[in-house]
């Protein structure tokens, strides 16, 4: 799961009123690089929560990016702050680990490669046992 | 924390070639789940570079990364297709049509293909849209297709099972899940899935079927079509339509037994298959108008017919 992706994410749970931003606990965190786009970043810059990025990106073991966000002129101009906000946003995966409801502290796991599960509470049991499978590799497809 | 660097050439949203060369997709089912339709990739391929796009209901991700200079993010409610798209390398998870886990106003556009028909009752039907509208930026849009009544290949009705029918025999008649204990199963929304993976509370499948059952009761507007008429003149709009998993997959999957044993699934020895029926509110002309005539922040911008779906863009007018 990418940063961005976890900048997108709220918690659905029934009578959650700010479920937003979902605490990371990391297991494994995996960088993989990938080619800047300057306007891709430059269009989804308004859209971020700056804060839940920075505070994702330190727990992910990446402390570059200012807590403070930069000022959308100086994204135009200073290519390192860019470069900074590239690879906090697309270039971190929590690969394991768990995402946390903030208000109600219900843990959504991660298991294998991007996988989070938001499930009722009905489902899941049944899902726990699905991710168990997957997890001792004795998924047959 | 272990840190791996690993270097990834491949642009932002390109696909990732499934690198499992033992996989074998003998069902023509699979086949059909790999084509993909026209008008959805020209919407995809027409939104601005840079979108942030939601694939809800993005089955086995066929669409996903389709616009290679967008940024994508597909759920769908079933684990083993979310596994195939997570394989691949998109950003998808598990998750509800009718209770998106996403932020409101985060992304530019929103596609939901062929969902809305698996949905039980106008009221998940409207929440579902409902949660595409939210999700979307004000000024983005939501493409929407499902089945139609009117379907152009008319031999097709002919496999499907009328749910007012299969209602009168099973569960109005004296086998009834009415006078039947506690242990009887229920039938609940198949989602799209090889394995037995039954999703949906089943408890809120009893009631919508309940729901449908008053639905398929009423009357309904009469169809030009004669085809798709039941006997009474009323116009039928509820089916179960059989997907088809040949005997060799379901034995690998080993998920089947039990479907078998419930009586939720059939085997069909001519076609070596096991056989589920799926769900499916077909929708008639105009029926997906109404269901957005009473939304006060999304307009009509399209709308159209084309190969037997009923299709509608809708345009967010309102932040939140």
């Amino acid at each position: 799961m990418r940063l961005l992706t976890h900048n997108m994410l709220s918690s659905n749970i029934k009578g959650v009123t700010n479920g937003f931003p979902l605490r990371i606990q990391v297991e494994k965190v995996v960088e993989k690089e990938v080619e800047i786009n300057h306007d891709f970043l430059r269009n989804i810059f308004p859209k971020i929560d700056w804060k839940a990025l920075s505070d994702a990106s330190r727990i992910m073991g990446y402390n570059e990016l200012p807590e403070v966000p930069p000022e959308p002129s100086v994204l135009e101009s200073d290519i390192e702050i860019l470069r900074k906000f590239h690879h906090a946003l697309l270039e971190l995966h929590l690969e394991e680990g768990a995402l946390l409801c903030p208000e109600t502290g219900r843990s959504f796991r991660l298991i294998r490669v991007f996988r989070i599960c938001f499930y009722s509470r009905m489902r899941f049991e049944k899902m726990v046992w699905c991710l168990i499978r997957l997890r001792f590799g004795d998924y047959e497809f | 924390m272990k840190e791996v660097k690993v270097k990834d050439a491949s642009p932002l949203c390109t696909i990732v070639p499934d690198t499992e060369p033992g996989i074998q997709q003998p069902s023509s089912r699979i086949q059909t789940r790999f084509a993909k339709w026209p008008k959805v990739a020209a919407f995809l391929e027409s939104l601005p570079s840079g979108s942030l796009i939601l694939d809800a209901g993005c089955g086995n991700g066929k669409y996903l990364g389709l616009n290679s200079s967008c940024y994508f993010i597909g759920c769908d409610i079933s684990p083993s297709l979310i596994k195939i798209c997570a394989d691949k390398g998109h950003e998808v998870l598990v998750a509800d049509a009718v209770n998106l886990p996403y932020r409101t106003n985060f992304c530019d556009a929103a596609i939901s293909i062929a969902v809305l028909h698996h949905l039980s009752t106008e009221n998940r039907r409207k929440k579902a849209i409902e949660e595409l509208v939210r999700v979307v930026k004000k000024g983005g849009l939501v493409l929407i297709t499902i089945w139609a009544v009117e379907q152009e290949d008319k031999s097709l009705l002919t496999k499907w099972t009328p749910l007012a029918e299969k209602y009168v025999e099973e569960w109005i008649g004296p086998g009834s899940p009415c006078v039947r204990g506690p242990s009887s199963p229920t039938l609940e929304s198949i989602p799209e899935t090889e394995e037995n993976d039954l999703g949906g509370n089943p408890k809120d499948s009893r009631e919508s079927l309940n729901g449908n059952m008053l639905q398929s009761m009423r009357s309904t507007p009469q169809n030009e079509d004669d085809s798709l008429v039941s006997n009474d003149g009323r116009s039928q709009q509820e089916y179960f339509v059989p997907w088809h998993l040949p005997y060799h997959r379901a034995e690998v999957s080993g998920a089947s037994a039990s479907a078998l044993a419930n009586g939720l699934a059939k085997k069909d020895d001519k076609k070596g298959a096991v056989v589920y029926n799926r769900y499916y509110h077909v929708f008639g002309e105009g029926e997906l108008e109404r269901l957005v005539s009473g939304m006060d922040n999304a307009v009509i911008v399209d709308k159209f017919y084309d190969k037997s779906n009923w299709c509608i863009i809708l345009e967010k007018t309102l932040q939140g």
